[in-house]
């Protein structure tokens, strides 16, 4: 099989797997392997992993769903806050130091895996 | 109550994508099992459906920008489709205990990615 095209399906495969066990997105996945493995820039890596996202939640949420795993009063008040949120975190990307935020964000997951673990 | 704690933990779960690019289920799944109480498998599909809002806003702002690569979508959806089915049925298959550990796992590798590997310039990834 062409090497090129083994990639790719690997990266789908990868990224869907853990998208659809975990419940996330799959992008925290895809971009780093758009990058490293695919050679696409930074930015056609986000928009191109949210663009692939887009089926992977479609088909992920309708499992969850048919299993009666979906609040759907949760989905709109996150839905909604994310979407402004989206909105006002696009318009600051430029303000807010990336290196800062990152730092911030693995301290958080961290903190927040350990809670999970002991909980 | 739940309300407001979900619609902050979404605001803040868009803020963080919207700069990062990263931390739509990673912030939203863990406010919903820790602090609202939802079940881990129902926190998980609340993600995976609220997150197609976000994705189809950024997906069409960044596809006016130029910077979806249509080729690479058609490629990658085929594996990224079969799998997540594959991964949501499997996760229909287990505890929600033993989800959320896997869960939590996956978060400390994540964390530790980000601190290890934090290169300067925008976002490492997405969602």
């Amino acid at each position: 099989m062409n090497s090129k095209l083994f990639w790719y399906i690997a990266t789908g495969a990868v990224a869907g797997l853990i998208a659809g066990f975990l419940g996330i997105g799959g992008g925290i996945l895809l971009v780093p392997m758009m990058v490293g493995l695919l050679g696409l820039t930074q930015h056609k890596a986000h928009g191109t992993s949210l663009a692939v996202i887009i089926p992977i939640a479609i088909i992920s949420a309708i499992v969850y769903a048919l299993r009666g795993q979906i609040n759907w009063t949760l989905v709109a008040t996150i839905g909604s806050g994310s979407v402004i949120g989206v909105f006002i975190g696009a318009k600051l990307m430029m303000k807010v130091p990336a290196h800062r935020l990152r730092q911030f964000f693995g301290v958080y997951t961290i903190a927040i895996a350990t809670l999970l673990l002991l909980r | 109550m739940d309300i407001a704690i979900a619609l902050a933990a979404g605001l803040i779960a868009g803020l963080i994508s919207g700069i990062l690019g990263v931390g739509g289920g990673t912030i939203s799944i863990p406010a919903m099992v820790l602090l609202v109480g939802v079940e881990q498998h129902t926190a998980q599909g609340v993600s995976l459906a609220a997150m197609l809002f976000t994705a189809l806003v950024g997906a069409f702002i960044h596809y006016r920008q130029g910077n979806v690569k249509l080729s690479a979508v058609f490629l990658i959806i085929p594996s990224a489709v079969a799998f997540s089915f594959l991964g949501a049925w499997a996760a229909g298959q287990v505890t929600a205990e033993w989800l959320t550990r896997a869960f939590a796992i996956f978060l400390l590798l994540i964390g530790c990615r980000m601190l290890l590997f934090n290169r300067g310039g925008q976002g490492v990834s997405t969602s």
